[in-house]
């Protein structure tokens, strides 16, 4: 055995017979575990909640009976998203932004049913996940655990002894190295036994799941070495705890603060009332698809007339009342996409201004690779509404052109005065079992893999700095 | 029984044959103070040489530089021929050090300490010999497998002393190593040491305690603003006796404003 694992070998010893040490430890382990468990079998019942919701909202759709197409259409709909499956490792922005939408004509409505909006005050930021115990908890747990590694041998007078009789100072800064590196280890080991069952279970998350763990591994090694060089370094074991956690408050809950700051500053978003307000003022200028003789279809009713060749909208072949439904839809959604995606994109570019900060804080690059690879991040998300977006109007369209294609347009004018008008404008319930289902799948595992890796070089760059730090703190304990 | 006038200073130290520490001509700066100027001396196999100084004297200076923590500004420290700054590695597993506070780990026992030192300098000595060490100290065998947090001072100095008789050091350095003992204890320290003289170690024990130094060493040197300005010799009592040094003489030399 090498000088630096019997210095290990001996903080070990020391770790275990310290009962400050020996409670960290055990919460620390316990936490990720039990965060893990508890995760999977949260995930686990809300994927059989949404799958029981889904199976019921599409029953409910189809068992609707005998309609006017433009009833089904304000019916609505309801779809639900699918959690990713190394959601259960970290899931990221889900908690807070929702997985269920409600599809409506007329309307683009954003997810509901957000973990951290339907939970009490006590758990509104969603449960600890084994993400946030390993990005947040893991490193105070083990500051609390090394902080002390070198800076008490330096206090009590052992740091001299040791190098007295030929003890190296870098076998010493290895081997308390290599020690607090195996307490790190035994939190990750619950992430790495949840990885291994994942891979098996969707082994298409490989490589997103080894991009987590490397990243995870990283961060934590970027810890292990700055706790050390710190315990080396500082003049008492008080100054270094004081460092330490000062560095914690800063890398973990000042910088990201920060970082939010800036990149709201740097691209501002608009609030949700100027949203809306601006949303109604360009859909009053769309019309009213509901009255065909809104003036904003006059124009359309002329492009109709002309692309069928007739003078009037009683001699159409079609049903001219649904062709409007179709026009207004696609013109309103056409505004509710433009206005989404140019907030996409602002809060795309607030995501990209935040990830700058991976070179300020290890702790951004380490949340920004862990939910870009679980697919759990602010991409997936929009790409998830996108999706439901997509499959509302699909949907919507659908309805608008049987409202065309199969109701008599003399029927749908008299409907609301003649009941056997009404009757006729009725649309057999065969058309609702023609119910496409919502799946989205997200970014490709590949990709969500490939887009991790400047982050996972930017925790490189941070372990480097931390190796650098241990160089010094070897320089320093090597000399008095 | 020699007297006070039979000790006698040595006028070149850094002559003696074959020392197993040579220091010469050493300059040691700390903060930009020079705390040792020109300070030569040399002790050699079986010898006990005390180094004795007020505060500030640069006496564990000196120590901490024959172990190669500190780099000399000019001159150099020789320990079995091998200069610290050019194989600090290979001195350090030369020599053993005691320092003031005999630390030991607390939460290892007696036993546990002594493992735990010597694998970490490569010497595999058995259980046997430990407990032998143990023995040669003195420390009770209710006492070496109870976690050394609760030792007193006295009890730790035993255990560091056993590590150093365990890891056979040819050289011994002790930094003030019977402050805070009660005479019992100093006595038995004492003894130990005659006991590693005559296994033919080379000490060098820095210390303020006149009566002590000239109680146990072979020679006493008196250290002044980081000079050697005299040292004494004991020479064989007429009478087949013990050597020892006169307290008298060296208190009026170290008591005196100019060297000896």
């Amino acid at each position: 055995m090498t000088q630096a694992m019997k210095i290990a070998a001996g903080e070990w010893t020391y770790v275990l017979r310290s009962r400050l040490a020996v409670w960290t430890l055990g919460i620390l382990v316990a936490l990720v575990a039990v965060s893990a468990l508890n995760s999977d079998a949260q995930l686990r019942a809300e994927a059989t909640t949404r799958a029981e919701y889904q199976r019921q909202a599409d029953e409910a759709y189809r068992a609707q009976p005998d309609r006017h197409p433009h009833r089904m259409v304000h019916y609505g709909h309801y779809v639900f998203r699918t959690p990713a499956p190394l959601a259960v490792l970290d899931p990221g922005v889900d908690s807070f932004t929702g997985r269920s939408i409600f599809l409506e004509g007329h309307r683009r409505n954003t997810a509901t049913f957000s973990e951290a909006r339907e939970t009490s005050v006590l758990t509104r930021f969603g449960s600890v996940s084994p993400a946030f115990s390993l990005q947040v908890l893991a490193p105070l747990l083990l500051i609390l655990i090394g902080f002390s590694s070198v800076a008490r041998e330096r206090e009590r007078g052992i740091l001299l002894q040791l190098l007295a009789q030929g003890t190296s100072g870098s076998a010493l800064i290895c081997g308390k190295a290599i020690a607090l590196a195996g307490v790190a280890a035994l939190a990750l080991l619950p992430l790495l036994v949840s990885g291994i069952w994942l891979a098996i279970t969707h082994p298409a998350e490989l490589r997103p799941l080894a991009m987590v763990l490397a990243g995870h591994a990283a961060y934590l090694a970027f810890w292990v070495g700055a706790i050390v060089a710190v315990s080396a370094l500082a003049s008492s074991t008080r100054s270094a705890l004081i460092v330490l956690i000062g560095a914690w408050v800063l890398l973990t809950v000042l910088v990201p603060r920060l970082a939010t700051d800036v990149a709201a500053s740097v691209l501002p978003t608009p609030n949700q009332a100027e949203i809306d307000i601006r949303l109604q003022a360009e859909l009053r200028a769309v019309g009213d698809s509901h009255n065909i003789n809104d003036p904003g279809f006059q124009s359309f009713q002329q492009q109709v007339l002309e692309q069928y060749g007739v003078s009037s909208i009683e001699e159409l072949p079609v049903n001219y009342r649904g062709l409007v439904s179709l026009q207004g839809e696609a013109e309103s959604s056409a505004v509710m996409d433009r206005l989404m995606a140019e907030q996409h994109a602002l809060q795309r570019g607030q995501s990209g201004v935040m990830k700058w900060f991976a070179l300020v804080s290890p702790y951004i690059a380490i949340r920004h690779l862990s939910m870009s690879s679980a697919g759990t991040d602010l991409l997936n998300h929009q790409q998830f509404l996108d999706a439901a977006e997509a499959h509302r109007f699909n949907l919507i369209q659908g309805l608008n052109t049987i409202h065309a294609e199969e109701l008599d347009y003399a029927d749908d004018s008299a409907r609301s005065r003649d009941q056997d008008a009404e009757q006729r404008t009725r649309v057999n319930s065969e058309f609702w079992s023609h119910l496409q289902e919502f799946d989205f799948t997200g970014t490709a595992p590949a990709q969500r893999a490939v887009s991790a890796l400047t982050l996972l070089i930017a925790l490189l760059l941070w372990l480097t700095a931390s190796i650098i730090m241990l160089r010094s703190a070897t320089a320093r304990v090597s000399t008095l | 029984m020699m007297t006070a006038q039979d000790a006698t200073p040595d006028k070149n130290p850094a002559l003696i044959a074959g020392p197993a520490l040579k220091v010469s001509n050493l300059h040691v700066s700390r903060n930009g103070r020079e705390v040792l100027s020109d300070l030569s001396f040399s002790v050699a196999s079986g010898e006990v040489f005390a180094l004795l100084g007020g505060n500030g004297a640069g006496k564990s200076t000196t120590l901490l530089t024959c172990i190669g923590l500190l780099p000399p500004s000019r001159g150099d420290v020789f320990v079995l021929g091998t200069s610290p700054s050019q194989d600090p590695e290979v001195v350090r597993r030369s020599l053993a050090y005691l320092s003031e506070t005999a630390t030991l780990y607390e939460h290892l026992s007696a036993r546990e300490n002594l493992r735990y030192f010597l694998d970490l300098a490569g010497n595999n000595a058995s259980a046997a010999a430990i407990d032998e060490a143990l023995d040669t100290v003195g420390l009770q065998p209710e006492a070496r497998d109870q976690r050394t947090g609760s030792f007193s001072k006295g009890m730790r100095q035993k255990v560091a002393i056993a590590l150093a008789i365990l890891r056979e050091t040819p050289v011994l350095l002790l930094d003030e190593p019977t402050s805070g003992l009660d005479p019992v204890a100093v006595e038995e320290f004492n003894q130990l040491l005659n006991t590693l003289r005559n296994r033919g170690v080379a000490v060098l024990m820095v210390t303020h305690d006149l009566f002590g130094a000239c109680e146990v060493a072979t020679r006493v040197g008196l250290l002044r603003d980081g000079r050697l300005v005299a040292s004494f010799s004991a020479t064989e009592d007429r009478n087949g006796g013990r050597a020892h040094i006169d307290v008298d003489t060296v208190r009026r030399a170290f008591s005196a404003p100019e060297a000896v």
